[in-house]
């Protein structure tokens, strides 16, 4: 269970890519082996992707694995760049919290577009921007926390070694 | 309005927000100050930026790559390159060269490359005397032609951002890719030569070892060929080939030489799908902020400003080269690339510059900047696995960086490089 929560990203993200390749593959296979296309793969990918992306980002929060610019920072003193990640992890949580809002806002219109091949409610895409914010929010929170707390974030160690500070 | 946008961008991005934040915080900002335009299409843009079927190419690349690299096949490309070139002045550095570029006509990650290499080439290196900065340095630099040949990511996003033919990209990136393959063998020769690489011992050159070593490494190249012959042949188009070529890297690595184990299964899929995930993101924030761009006409100004500083394409090239160069050296080449090509475009079509010549000369000008010290993916990947500080590594990199550079030149001066291929076999363009 413990395992289930603490990478529930990774799972879902495993599952999601699986599924698309699976059906995008099999597309190719049924339209010229069994000469039995079906419309509704390319949907149903583009729809799934779009899932990953917005859950598989939560992944990288957790992992604080987001490209970010870090030649400014690494030339700050110490003390100045804590201050620095901890605003910068309270700006993106702002944002998030801001994806959050106007995602759900945006999804819970959209109830009565539906899609081409299968006819399902949009809101079932749009609403994955609602889910990955909330995920991306815990586990921004969760680094936030850790820093504060001053605990030894790995990649930090990682990136001192490699740059020889 | 606009200048507010890019001061919230900049800020954002020194206070080491990461660039997908930075990016939706600015384009927010710009909602937030007009007051006309509703949150509605913010949301809107976001879900569409990352709404594209051809898109959906990348995370198939990047899975493919993942579990060639699990499944052995990676390695046995390795050990025919080993058998084909080991001989020759500074082998095994020619082995790194000729790696990236087998790799690079199966899978289309340069990430994907540099990590193999540095996990496995580099230490054997080490082992025969190459000092660790060079073999890491090598590692980067030709990781470069895995991105050029086709399939190529960056080729893909390019065409997503800009609208060309796949199809020619693709065939556009061959040449070049080959010609760069070409000139770092020639490259790794001098060097290993003025510094007494290998110098020791002599590997002969056996027929034997590398019709074993080609005959190991046979479903590997079988891939390219049902890629390329599917795409060609109108079986399936880019996006499926690429779904194709995930679910054969498996079957091969599940089946035949049976090295990806069920266990360890999802945790392959969960890593190319965060891999995924962190570069799409980037290119569904940029649908709000190239939308904002847009309705500020934007991409207009600035080709007009561009325009006005020449109107000759050489020196207009050159400063485009300069430009994406510089801020290639602290943006990844994804992220720059969906943030510049837009703006590029109309000046591109104003000055009779080919869409695809010019997404050649952008892609393999992002990844020098890729490789640029201080910033880079392909370096940290490579960096995470070597044992070396950044310092050791720039002064190897340095000479080869400037190779890639008058090959960058070559490149952008001559089209005819990129685009001869692509008109012989699918006629003129446009």
């Amino acid at each position: 269970m413990r395992f289930m929560l603490d990478n529930i990203e990774d799972l879902f993200v495993a599952i999601l890519l699986a599924a698309m390749t699976a059906i995008v593959a099999a597309a190719v296979f049924f339209r010229y082996i069994l000469v039995s296309p079906f419309q509704w793969a390319e949907e149903v990918a583009l729809g799934l992707f779009v899932w990953l992306v917005f859950v598989g980002a939560a992944s990288g929060s957790k992992r604080g694995a987001h490209p970010a610019v870090d030649v400014f920072f690494v030339i700050l003193p110490a003390s100045v760049r804590r201050v620095v990640s901890v605003v910068g992890h309270l700006i993106v949580l702002a944002l998030l919290a801001a994806f959050v809002v106007i995602g759900w806002s945006f999804a819970s219109q959209s109830w009565n577009s539906h899609t081409i091949a299968l006819k399902l409610p949009m809101f079932w895409i749009h609403v994955s921007v609602v889910v990955g914010g909330c995920l991306m929010f815990w586990r921004t929170t969760e680094r936030l926390v850790a820093e504060l707390r001053n605990i030894p974030q790995s990649e930090r160690a990682e990136y001192e070694r490699v740059r020889g500070l | 309005m606009m200048l507010l946008v890019a001061c919230t961008l900049l800020i954002l991005l020194v206070l080491r927000v990461p660039v997908a934040f930075a990016i939706a915080g600015s384009a927010l900002i710009f909602f937030l100050t007009s007051g006309t335009y509703p949150y509605d299409i913010f949301a809107q843009q976001l879900v569409s930026g990352v709404n594209s079927f051809v898109f959906l190419a990348v995370p198939f690349f990047i899975l493919a790559g993942t579990l060639m690299n699990a499944g052995g096949m990676t390695r046995r490309l390795f050990d025919f390159a080993a058998a084909l070139v080991g001989n020759m002045t500074g082998g095994l550095a020619q082995v790194n060269v000729l790696v990236s570029t087998l790799f690079g006509g199966m899978s289309g990650s340069a990430t994907a490359d540099a990590s193999f290499e540095a996990k496995i080439l580099v230490p054997q290196m080490s082992a025969r005397g190459y000092p660790i900065g060079f073999s890491a340095a090598l590692t980067a630099t030709s990781s470069v032609t895995t991105a050029l040949i086709p399939p190529s990511i960056g080729l893909v996003i390019y065409e997503f951002v800009s609208n060309t033919s796949i199809a020619r990209l693709f065939l556009a990136g061959i040449v070049p890719g080959i010609m760069v393959t070409v000139v770092l063998m020639v490259m790794v020769w001098y060097i290993a030569k003025r510094h007494g690489f290998e110098s020791g011992r002599r590997y002969t050159l056996s027929w034997r070892e590398v019709v074993r070593t080609g005959t190991g490494a046979i479903w590997a190249f079988l891939l390219p060929v049902i890629i390329v012959g599917g795409m060609r042949y109108g079986v399936f188009t880019p996006t499926e080939g690429a779904a194709v070529a995930a679910v054969y890297a498996l079957g091969v690595g599940w089946l035949i030489s049976r090295e990806i184990k069920v266990k360890n299964l999802w945790r392959l899929f969960a890593e190319a799908g965060r891999d995924t995930a962190l570069v799409s993101l980037i290119l569904a924030v940029a649908g709000p902020f190239s939308w904002a761009l847009t309705v500020e006409r934007v991409p207009h100004e600035a080709s007009n400003f561009l325009a006005s500083l020449s109107s000759s394409t050489i020196v207009m090239l050159v400063i485009i080269n300069i430009f994406l160069i510089v801020l290639g050296t602290i943006v990844d080449p994804g992220p720059l690339m969906i943030i510049v090509v837009p703006i590029l475009m109309p000046l591109t079509r104003e000055l009779g510059i080919d869409p695809v010549h010019f997404g050649v000369v952008v892609v393999f000008n992002l990844l020098i900047g890729a490789i640029t010290p201080p910033e880079g993916s392909i370096l940290f990947a490579v960096l995470g696995v070597v044992d070396i500080t950044m310092t050791e590594l720039t002064k190897w990199l340095l000479p080869q960086l400037l190779v890639l550079i008058g090959v960058l030149l070559l490149l952008t001066y001559v089209p005819a490089i990129s685009l001869a291929l692509p008109n012989l076999i699918l006629g003129p363009g446009r």
